[in-house]
């Protein structure tokens, strides 16, 4: 868990060293809530930064880290679950209000059981594609998303919390 | 662009299509079919201890019970193997109970609810309560251990007579993620064929409707949502899992220990079978899985 911290950090200092020597990027933050077909809630909170050397804003850098302590698990019996993900969004349509988006999501899920499951996998990459609208109001913007989740598990060779389908909205934040 | 719309409401169309395909059923060797019906429906007697002994002496009613439910698509068949060595042991009596539209034919499945499956669970109950049996043990095999504790939550089971539950690799989330999906595209599929080894067959449904399976994902959604909650239980829990189990996710039984208030022990099995506690019928197993087995029943009685 430790090197994963390491490696996202090492990622979004990657992208704070570069907006020093580009003045046309954009950085948002915002809250994410996602929500498994059949299973948890899991939300959290999502960064991402775009510029106009990638694509022309087209192109955003993303970040999400979710957990269902902050959706189905919360004040519940419900297990709980992380998941870290780095992400590439395309915008279409990008210099309008209203944007279809596409998405990849590459990252890490764990989930905190007893010790006496160590013969069960709590642990597990995933891989996601994504497709949703963008509708931006100033400096906020709104959207709604679908899913699949490349990577789902089924308890013996894959973590059993990775459903396949997932849907959700997200709210961000223009800061720059 | 076209291309897209139509590929998008043929997908539609399909998804709300109404199909009742017809599967290929066998009726000679199909349980699915119209021919062959679980034994205890021809012979109560040899599988329910109501019909059994319907008039039990004092020390038939001191003697422990165990009332064992089967699984999805399962029988009676399922818990055949203890019933004999319960027999063999002759300390304690069995009731094999057969799970309502489970045994008989592919309509009969097709048009049940899980209400239905688990309605027999609480009529045989009610009639060993009645007949006065004083010490009442529940086994569940998977989907019948979710039918259990849908029943441990509305609060019917004397707690001075039934002393423990035991679930056998209990379904709470299934293996298969796209169970969930079922709403969807199970109109579309219309049913699923299960594999089936040879000493299966005629004791197993080999096809799944799709209304059964909606039925399967309601069944513990629901369960799993009320342990989420909380599910109280004065009945002591003990559930054995298979690491390996690739029907019921073996998280089922974090869920179970995490969600029941009151006393809840587990252990994990190293097994790669679904339902270890069954060995008949299938084509291999090992001498571990042998043990495992008489170990687990050993276990089961000497509560």
């Amino acid at each position: 868990m430790k090197k994963l911290f390491y490696i996202i950090l090492f990622f979004v200092s990657s992208f704070v060293e570069g907006q020093s020597i580009d003045t046309n990027y954009s950085i948002s933050a915002g809250i994410r809530l996602k929500k498994y077909t059949g299973f948890y809630w899991v939300n959290g909170i999502s960064g991402e930064f775009h510029s106009t050397k990638l694509l022309n804003n087209k192109l955003h850098l993303g970040l999400n880290i979710a957990t269902s302590n902050l959706g189905t698990a919360f004040n519940s019996n419900a297990l709980s679950t992380w998941e870290t993900e780095i992400s590439t969004i395309y915008f279409f349509r990008s210099s309008k209000k209203l944007n279809p988006i596409a998405r990849f999501n590459l990252g890490f899920a764990s989930v905190q059981i007893d010790d006496k499951y160590s013969s069960i996998p709590s642990r597990s990459f995933i891989a996601s594609i994504e497709t949703g609208v963008n509708y931006s109001i100033s400096s906020y913007s709104i959207r709604m998303f679908g899913g699949y989740n490349l990577l789902s598990g089924n308890g013996i060779t894959g973590l059993g919390t990775i459903y396949p389908i997932y849907g959700g909205i997200g709210i961000m934040k223009s800061f720059k | 662009m076209k291309s897209i719309y139509f590929v998008f409401f043929t997908l539609l169309f399909i998804s709300c299509s109404k199909t009742d395909k017809i599967p290929p059923i066998d009726n000679a060797i199909d349980l699915d079919g119209t021919q062959i019906n679980d034994s205890s429906l021809t012979y109560p007697e040899r599988f329910l201890l109501s019909a059994k002994i319907p008039a039990p002496s004092d020390q038939d009613k001191n003697t422990p019970v165990y009332i064992c439910v089967h699984g999805f698509t399962a029988t009676t068949f399922e818990w055949i193997e203890f019933r004999d060595f319960v027999r063999k042991k002759g300390n304690a009596y069995t009731s094999l109970v057969l799970l309502g539209g489970h045994g008989r034919d592919y309509n009969d499945f097709k048009n049940a609810s899980w209400e239905d499956w688990q309605q027999p669970i609480k009529d045989e109950y009610t009639k060993l309560i009645n007949l006065g049996y004083k010490k009442i043990y529940f086994i569940g095999s998977s989907t019948g251990c979710p039918l259990l504790l849908d029943i441990v939550s509305q609060n019917v089971f004397n707690t001075s007579i039934v002393k423990k539950m035991f679930l056998i690799d209990p379904i709470i989330i299934p293996s298969n993620k796209t169970l969930t999906l079922v709403n969807t595209i199970g109109p579309a599929l219309g049913y699923s064929a299960s594999e089936m080894e040879k000493g299966e067959n005629g004791f197993w449904y080999k096809y799944r409707p799709y209304q059964a399976l909606y039925e399967l994902n309601t069944l513990t959604q629901l369960v799993r949502k009320k342990l989420e909650k909380g599910l109280t239980s004065e009945i002591p829990i003990e559930t054995f899992k298979s690491n390996k189990d690739g029907s019921a996710d073996p998280l089922s039984a974090a869920l179970i220990e995490k969600g029941i208030n009151g006393t809840c022990l587990t252990n994990i099995i190293p097994s790669n079978l679904h339902v270890f506690t069954r060995l008949n019928g299938r084509n291999n197993y090992t001498t571990e899985d042998y043990n495992l087995q008489q170990n687990t029943f050993n276990q089961l009685l000497n509560q």
